[in-house]
């Protein structure tokens, strides 16, 4: 059975002032108490999702693919012993990633093309990476960075297992990544750059119930300055018409919509449509006085009680031509 | 880090070939220190590779595929799975009980002619050994076998 932490009362207090109606908080925290369905990626550089799912079959298992047009998606309906997932044979062929479905989120509105120059600035441990390079069909390149040495060695696994070959690893801070390729030779700008930002993981609390302990309000203020220095620092690397993906696992708007009107504030950005395959709720208008500009609804949030599944929020950013005026 | 030359992408097609009826490498070729060969499938030159290097420098490129040994090329399992429908050459066909003892990291005993083999089960390619005449060494890392 997994371990059950009361959330602090100043995170019920904003919860209230994102759910408003009682029974949609009710159910936000009883869904929080319980697990949900294990999911995965099939790794269509090596195997169809038809014929991984014969083989997953074949070991009496029940999936399903739950999302209609992404038939690489799949569910396991099944009660399987822990760990059981990362210890098949068609998992260390790199058949399949274990991967939570509203993670995958992220790379299918970033949707990467072949030839296109990608980074993903905090890649660890690389599911959002090895997704990317596998809708690129190991064409163009990516650069993948994290900064911690066992963060590295579980992304360069991760690559390595699913046979990716168009992908170079980095180790840097990220703002400090982002500034040497400001002034590289290379002269590198990126088409399409994913930032999926460490944050404190409010939409994680399924999986990860330690999120309630070390949850704070503190937290929240660092990590969105924090954020906001990232993202503004990989907007300065797209083309012009690049691409840009902001997403955290959290739902305080400190580190969501916040940073979306700091960038709106400084750069000359737009905020874009996209249409995902699961539900999800438009960004917020407004938070403790602060109003957020009117496109900023343009981004999703994703509750973990709408889709049984982990909570997330994520927005498409593209950089116009010309310099803000401010 | 060092992108190989043609000439030297050339001898280690040729190497493969002989071992393993490997005949086409489409990608670049990266030497990483003495002996580990990696593959790189981007669309950045050498030259933006070099500069990077030096600028941010590269943890990793690509994908390890092969080690240079004594007596040749041994793949990863990763570079027999990119390699899987070139292979022709050297290929040692498994049971059941042998794959599974395989694919937990345990050495085979088998005789068979010494040198670089393929391991296959069915139609999954599931590693590079080398024969010793008496058995099979196994040379999958800790991290990549199936656990009991």
């Amino acid at each position: 059975m997994k371990p059950y932490y009361e959330p602090k009362p100043a995170l019920v207090e904003r919860m209230k002032l994102l759910l408003k109606d009682e029974k949609d908080l009710n159910e936000f925290f009883d869904c929080a108490k319980t697990t949900g369905k294990k999911s995965i990626r099939v790794n269509t550089l090596k195997i169809s999702p038809e014929d991984l799912i014969k083989r997953l079959k074949d070991k009496n298992w029940k999936v399903s693919q739950p999302i209609k047009n992404h038939p690489e998606i799949i569910q396991i309906q099944s009660i399987l012993e822990p760990g059981e997932l990362g210890k098949t044979e068609e998992h260390l062929l790199g058949y399949y990633y274990v991967q939570e479905i509203t993670s995958m989120m992220p790379i299918i509105a970033l949707n990467p093309v072949e030839d296109e120059i990608v980074m993903d600035l905090c890649a660890s441990p690389g599911s959002k990476t090895t997704q990317a390079a596998m809708q690129m069909k190991n064409c163009g390149t990516i650069i993948a960075n994290d900064l911690n040495i066992g963060r590295i060695s579980i992304l360069s696994a991760n690559l390595e297992r699913f046979g990716i070959t168009n992908t170079i690893v980095t180790r840097h801070d990220g703002l400090d990544l982002c500034s040497k390729l400001q002034k590289s030779r290379t002269k590198i700008k990126f088409d399409k750059i994913l930032v999926d930002a460490p944050c404190s993981g409010e939409g994680n609390i399924r999986c990860s119930p330690r999120t309630y302990l070390e949850w704070s309000e503190g937290l929240i203020r660092n990590l969105g300055n924090r954020q906001k220095k990232l993202a503004s620092a990989a907007v300065e690397l797209l083309k012009t018409n690049g691409e840009m993906i902001y997403s955290t696992c959290t739902h305080s708007p400190e580190e969501n919509e916040e940073v979306l009107q700091h960038l709106i504030n400084n750069y000359n950005i737009s905020i874009e449509e996209i249409t995902l395959p699961i539900k999800t709720r438009p960004g917020i208008s407004e938070w403790k006085g602060n109003k957020f500009h009117q496109d900023i609804k343009k981004a999703h949030r994703i509750y973990h009680h709408d889709n049984d599944m982990e909570g997330f929020f994520l927005c498409k950013i593209k950089k116009l031509s010309g310099k803000k005026e401010i | 880090m060092k992108p190989l030359t043609s000439t030297d992408k050339k001898k280690i097609i040729e190497q493969l070939n002989k071992q393993f009826g490997i005949t086409q490498i489409p990608q670049l070729i990266i030497q990483f220190g003495k002996e580990k060969l990696r593959l790189y499938s981007g669309n950045l030159s050498k030259e933006e590779l070099y500069y990077l290097d030096n600028e941010i420098r590269i943890e990793n490129i690509g994908l390890y595929f092969a080690k240079w040994e004594n007596d040749g090329i041994r793949l990863t399992l990763d570079g027999v799975q990119l390699f899987r429908n070139q292979i022709t050459k050297n290929i040692l066909e498994l049971d059941e009980k042998q794959a599974n003892d395989w694919l937990k990291g345990n050495d085979l005993d088998i005789k068979t002619d010494y040198g670089w083999k393929i391991l296959k089960y069915k139609n999954e390619f599931i590693g590079c050994g080398k024969s010793t005449g008496e058995r099979i060494t196994n040379f999958m890392p800790k991290e990549r076998r199936v656990k009991s």
